[in-house]
């Protein structure tokens, strides 16, 4: 999972980063408006955390460019700013939820995993396919009750997947999403990753569709 | 500004132009008075001495010396005044170092003579005669010219009580028309100030509706003398609503400038070993969050005044939509009742604030299920209100309990949100509104929030 954060003080950027990082997603940050709203527009995002005071754009009118341009990635709005008119107002500019500065970081986390997985349509935190659980709350893999021990990198390969279970998932497309910009891409290694993935596991729920890319379904819904 | 008119304060503008007016009118007025009396009497007085030249000229007509060197009358004057006694009308004739004839009317008295000189001219002038009457009487001397030596001095007097008394009754009508005069004038002028100054007092009433936030600023169309004092009032207003909303987006910027590090040291206190410390930084940054957030809805609060008005059902509209966004989870079925289109007396922010805070609550509490209820009250059709009804389905809240929700719940715990419910900061917004709240069971099971709220008429 890949989010967007764009937030123009330094510390708490930076706390956001890390909390994020630390629970498992791939994090773009930016500190003004013009350059969070290009990134929005030219890479994928499974969400974006956006405050609503930037210099240069501020974050209504980043929002509304990204909605006009056909972005939908859910957007956490993080602002100082709580008045109820306010908050209409960034609900209305189409933001999917809204959290007053100064904030609790579990409640942040709580409330971008449930705009993910909203987004992705999965309605319980526990996201199952076949044996295979993914806690979402703690960023835990099991199998038939069994702690999977994975990787920072395996763990985002897999939740995507899991999040996106019997869609066709491009080496491109998974690249992009457990990838943040600044590193530097091999499209080999995801392939490495698929495999040991897939030697973790007992049963098996990744499958390879030839030239397209990779596929996550439970054993019983793919007979 | 006061002016003091002859040491006295006059108050109002309509007082100093009426005093004025007064004044003038009845300085006017008098001198007119005074040259009408005297010019009356002076045609009276003119009159009178004609009229005693022509009696003068009628017994001179008369007189001859008879025969036996005596002086008679041809014949017998034809005034019956001159035989009634003391009637007020005299003649008499005396010659000079010899015998005096005198009208009837003297009685027993006889008029002055005074022989010292002749004078053949008629002379006019004031005695005291019979029974203190005040007479004016022409005299002259004359001769006859049967009897060329002999000089007789021939005095007419009348009364001039006739002079006093038309004088007396003339001067009566004018004093009465003078003052009739000077009630209308200055009942005139009553009117016209009024009339005049109205512009000043419809000023003064939009000032009042600008001040109770009926309308937003001072009705340009007044005359031209007075229009500048209204654009510079206007200014004057627009100034004032610069003035509070900069100082209200200073408050807002310093509190919005302090949340973002009060993240920060509330972030990096979570990670902290230290469990001591963590507690007192988490405690304290609490603390401090609560003032900002108290002090910073009191700066928002406009407590009515000068609002533009806000759309009720817009309002909550827009509300519905934001809630049913922040909590996509419970499929929140929200009914809208608003039967009338209401406009709120007081500004959007207020009104969001108040339905904002209580759908909130609704939704925190709620199973599904949130009833706004919006209905006109019609028992004061001057100052206009409304009920704004807020309920949900969830457990409620015994009666007991209502007072203890207003209470200023401090959120020290941001894992479960809404200790307080923000009651508080509903009734203050509110009242300062000129509204009021309050708590009852709701049909549907929960808690039901009522709030009246003016509305513009």
């Amino acid at each position: 999972m890949r989010v967007l954060v764009v937030e123009d003080d330094d510390a708490l950027r930076e706390q956001l980063v890390s909390a994020l990082k630390d629970t498992g997603y791939a994090v773009d940050s930016s500190g003004d408006g013009e350059d969070g709203h290009f990134l929005g527009e030219t890479e994928p995002y499974d969400a974006a955390i956006l405050d609503l005071g930037l210099p240069v754009m501020d974050g209504a009118s980043i929002l509304k460019k990204w909605r006009a341009n056909g972005k939908d990635f859910p957007v956490l709005v993080l602002t100082a700013r709580d008045t109820w008119s306010e908050k209409v107002e960034g609900l209305d500019a189409g933001a999917d939820d809204y959290l007053t500065k100064p904030f609790n970081m579990e409640e942040l986390l709580a409330r971008l995993r449930a705009l993910i997985r909203r987004s992705a349509g999965i309605a319980s935190s526990l996201i199952t396919a076949g044996d295979v659980v993914l806690d979402t709350r703690n960023a835990k893999v099991s199998e038939n009750g069994m702690t999977i021990k994975l990787t920072a990198q395996e763990f985002k390969l897999l939740s995507y997947m899991m999040h996106h279970q019997g869609k066709v998932v491009t080496r491109t497309t998974l690249t992009e999403h457990i990838y943040d910009q600044d590193f530097d891409r091999d499209s080999n290694t995801i392939e490495v990753f698929i495999n040991r993935i897939r030697r973790k596991l007992t049963t098996s729920i990744i499958h390879t569709e030839r030239g397209l890319g990779y596929r996550l379904e439970a054993p019983e819904t793919a007979q | 500004m006061r002016e003091r008119l002859f040491g006295l304060r006059i108050k109002t503008l309509t007082g100093r132009l009426l005093i004025a007016a007064a004044l003038w009118t009845v300085l006017v007025l008098a001198v007119g008075g005074v040259v009408l009396s005297v010019t009356f009497q002076n045609y009276v007085e003119n009159d009178f001495n004609q009229r005693l030249t022509e009696q003068m000229d009628d017994v001179l007509g008369l007189m001859e010396v008879n025969t036996q060197d005596q002086l008679q009358f041809r014949r017998n004057l034809s005034d019956q005044r001159y035989d009634t006694p003391y009637s007020g009308h005299y003649w008499q004739i005396t010659e000079k170092d010899g015998d005096t004839i005198r009208s009837r009317s003297l009685w027993d008295t006889e008029l002055q003579v005074n022989h010292s000189h002749t004078q053949f001219t008629i002379l006019l002038h004031d005695i005291s005669g019979p029974e203190d009457q005040m007479l004016r009487i022409a005299e002259r001397d004359v001769t006859l010219p049967e009897a060329p030596e002999r000089v007789f001095r021939v005095q007419i007097a009348s009364h001039l009580e006739e002079v006093q008394s038309a004088v007396e009754a003339y001067d009566q009508i004018v004093i009465w028309s003078l003052i009739l005069i000077a009630v209308a004038i200055i009942i005139a002028v009553f009117a016209q100030v009024r009339f005049a100054l109205s512009p000043i007092r419809r000023v003064r009433r939009s000032l009042k509706d600008v001040r109770q936030g009926r309308i937003p600023r001072l009705d340009e169309e007044l005359p031209d003398d007075i229009a500048p004092l209204a654009d510079e009032i206007n200014a004057l207003i627009k100034h004032n609503e610069q003035i509070i909303s900069r100082a209200r987006t200073h408050v807002g910027n310093l509190a919005h400038a302090l949340k973002t590090p009060l993240s920060v040291l509330s972030n990096e206190a979570e990670n902290l070993k230290d469990e001591r410390l963590k507690e007192q930084i988490t405690t304290q940054t609490a603390t401090m969050q609560s003032h900002i957030n108290h002090h910073l809805k009191r700066a928002r609060i406009a407590g009515g005044g000068a609002g533009h008005g806000a759309n009720i059902r817009t309002s909550i509209e827009g509300l519905k939509s934001a809630i049913e966004r922040l909590f996509t989870e419970k499929n929140l079925k929200i009914s809208l009742d608003i039967r009338d289109n209401l406009i709120f007396a007081g500004e959007k922010e207020d009104l969001d604030e108040i339905i904002g805070n209580l759908m909130d609550n609704a939704a925190k509490w709620c199973k599904s299920n949130i009833a706004v209820t919006v209905t006109a009250l019609p028992d004061a059709p001057l100052r206009p209100r409304c009920e704004i009804s807020v309920e949900d389905d969830g457990k409620g809240v015994a009666a007991k309990d209502f007072d203890s929700l207003f209470e200023r719940g401090m959120r020290l715990d941001e894992q479960t949100p809404g200790t307080g419910l923000g009651l508080n900061i509903v009734r203050e917004i509110a009242e300062l509104s000129g509204g009021a709240v309050r708590l009852d069971k709701s049909n549907l099971g929960g808690l039901r929030v009522i709030v009246s709220l003016p509305t513009k008429g």
